[in-house]
């Protein structure tokens, strides 16, 4: 445990030291990138005057992590507001976006992985493994317009404005985030699913299921209570590396929707070449990242006494 | 050429890899041939024959700009699947390289290059690439570096698993005791044994990184209009989703397409080259 949160630690530190270099890794003087070729002289020393940029690389580095340790990620350069304060906002959009799909991905990669590893190639087999081919080979932004043009332009279930946050209204925000959702967590449940089924198949596999038949269990306990439970461990290690990808999916299938989550605010940035705020997103989804792997680990001790032991 | 040859003849024997490589061979046809075939100019603009759908004179039908929108899939197949190859190939060499240095060597360079590898795992993997490419700024070398940035340190790590096993070969030591270098060891002897995982891993992962161009781009951090890409495309047919879906369903069709392909072919090879990992 305490070893656990030392690594933790460390890897937030190293996140830390290499968003940080970003900024230095920017061709030619960032004030001037920045504020673009209509820029005067006086606005660019003095931005660069604010970025601190006069001073060596290590004092700004120490005077940055000083700030981000309180909580100061460094001021939007176009929107003039602290950075902290732009993601804040947005947060919970994201979040309850990844949140809804992580549980899509869970029910849908689970479930189908399961049919089909107890129908090894029967027809339920084919189908899972079709719907993991064509999953992992969509993209999700894609997944979203196709979902996009059926349900809200085609079918009108969802409309395409009027969306609010979880804060203002739990019922409206799940209806406009239910197809985003479902277009991120398909995707991941395709992922899912390959792992289930491998696992589930290689559980089924062994002597204590085979003994736990012979001895009279019937075979929906043995596949559910036995096998289930023992498959599900090594996909739980997945789960931490599909919270990564679903932040990063989140990003791009928001600006389909024209959400107001983190993704909005990223296109933006890069639109207007707003550095603080890309640093401070990067920073800031790194990090959930971070602790999100770390409390999957931590889980995965709980649930196996095995590792608990160890 | 023994290999090369498995290869073929285990692919062949299921309908899942003929149509896996298909695909990858469409695409790669479009790729490279799809310029030439296009029908018209994928930049040309006809403001009469805006929005049009697709029918006989323009099969995909046309953009907001009147564009013939199948000269335009063609054209972003070359570019959105040139920049993926090219990140594939630099984070390969780069990534390959460093991992078995790191893998033969062991010790201190092995430390740091595993650790330096981690710090970038350590970020998702698709917003270290917008962030680097942001800084880099907009444009197809922006992205291909970021996306190398972002690839290499998977292609270390499984070079370096590869290489590890083998550094304890007799044949590596008799190479060093008739005097051979390190660079000359790593080159004829490390490197030949470890193509197989160099193989699966970079066909493995050309899918994702070509599903990554195509989110970068969809961004707006690719190349400015009007080049198109097939991520750019999508981008722009998005905002005419109500009068003329045609503009975005046909670049996603042709990501899925590819990326399907380099999936079945992938599996395939790593069936073949490697059944330890199946």
């Amino acid at each position: 445990m305490v070893k656990r949160l030392a690594a933790l630690v460390a890897v937030l530190a190293a996140i830390s030291v290499v968003t940080f270099a970003l900024l230095a890794f920017i061709p030619g003087d960032p004030a001037s990138v920045m504020l673009g070729p209509d820029a005067t002289r006086e606005s660019i020393a003095e931005l660069h005057q604010a970025l601190g940029l006069d001073r060596p690389v290590p004092v700004r580095f120490a005077i940055w992590l000083g700030g981000v340790l309180r909580g100061n990620l460094g001021s939007s350069i176009f929107a003039h507001r602290p950075v902290s304060a732009m993601i804040g906002e947005r947060l919970s959009t994201t979040l309850t976006l990844c949140a809804l799909a992580l549980l899509i991905a869970v029910v849908l990669g689970v479930s189908s992985g399961v049919l089909g590893a107890v129908r090894q190639d029967g027809a339920a087999d084919q189908l899972v493994r079709l719907f993991q081919l064509v999953g992992l080979s969509v993209p999700d932004f894609w997944l979203a317009i196709l979902l996009l043009l059926l349900f809200s332009v085609e079918l009108r279930w969802v409309p395409l404005v009027g969306y609010k946050t979880i804060g203002e209204s739990f019922w409206t925000a799940i209806r406009f985030l239910a197809l985003p959702a479902l277009a991120l967590g398909v995707v991941q449940a395709a992922n899912l699913a390959r792992m289930t089924r491998a696992y589930m198949l290689e559980v089924l596999r062994n002597d204590y299921v085979r003994t736990a038949r012979a001895k009279g269990l019937a075979g929906r306990r043995v596949t559910y209570h036995h096998a289930l439970r023992n498959a599900l461990l090594p996909v739980i290690t997945v789960l931490g590396i599909q919270v990564g990808a679903l932040l990063s999916g989140a990003v791009v299938v928001e600006t389909v929707f024209g959400l107001p989550g983190i993704g909005q605010l990223v296109v933006s940035a890069i639109f207007t070449r707003d550095y603080p705020l890309i640093q401070g997103i990067i920073l800031y989804t790194a990090a959930i990242y971070a602790v999100t792997n770390v409390a999957v680990d931590l889980s995965y001790g709980l649930l196996d006494p095995r590792v608990r032991a160890e | 050429m023994r290999p090369i040859l498995r290869v073929f003849r285990r692919a062949g024997r299921t309908w899942v890899s003929v149509i896996g490589a298909l695909l990858l061979a469409a695409s790669i046809a479009a790729a490279v041939a799809g310029p030439a075939v296009a029908p018209g100019s994928p930049i040309a603009i006809a403001i009469p024959d805006r929005l049009e759908a697709p029918n006989a004179r323009h099969w995909f039908g046309t953009d907001q700009y009147g564009r013939d929108v199948l000269s335009r899939t063609l054209w972003g197949g070359r570019y959105s699947i040139g920049a993926a190859f090219t990140a594939v190939m630099l984070g390969t060499v780069v990534g390959g390289l460093l991992g078995l240095l790191g893998g033969y060597h062991g010790g201190r360079a092995d430390w740091v290059i595993m650790r330096a590898s981690d710090v970038f795992l350590a970020f998702p993997a698709l917003l270290l690439a917008i962030g680097v490419a942001a800084v880099l700024g907009s444009g197809m070398k922006s992205i291909v570096i970021a996306l190398a940035i972002v690839y290499a340190p998977r292609m270390a790590r499984v070079m370096r698993g590869a290489a590890l096993p083998v550094r304890q070969m007799e044949y590596i030591e008799a190479a060093r005791s008739e005097g051979a270098g390190a660079g000359r060891i790593l080159l004829r002897h490390v490197l030949p044994n470890c193509i197989p995982a160099l193989i699966v891993q970079g066909s493995i992962s050309f899918s994702q990184i070509l599903l990554a161009e195509a989110a970068l781009s969809f961004l707006g951090l690719g190349e400015p209009p009007p080049t198109p890409t097939w991520g750019a495309m999508l981008s722009e047919g998005k905002d005419f989703l109500t009068t003329a879906p045609w503009v975005s369903i046909f670049p996603g069709l042709c990501i899925s397409a590819a990326v399907l392909g380099l999936n079945l072919v992938g599996d395939t090879l790593r069936d073949v080259l490697d059944p330890r990992l199946s």
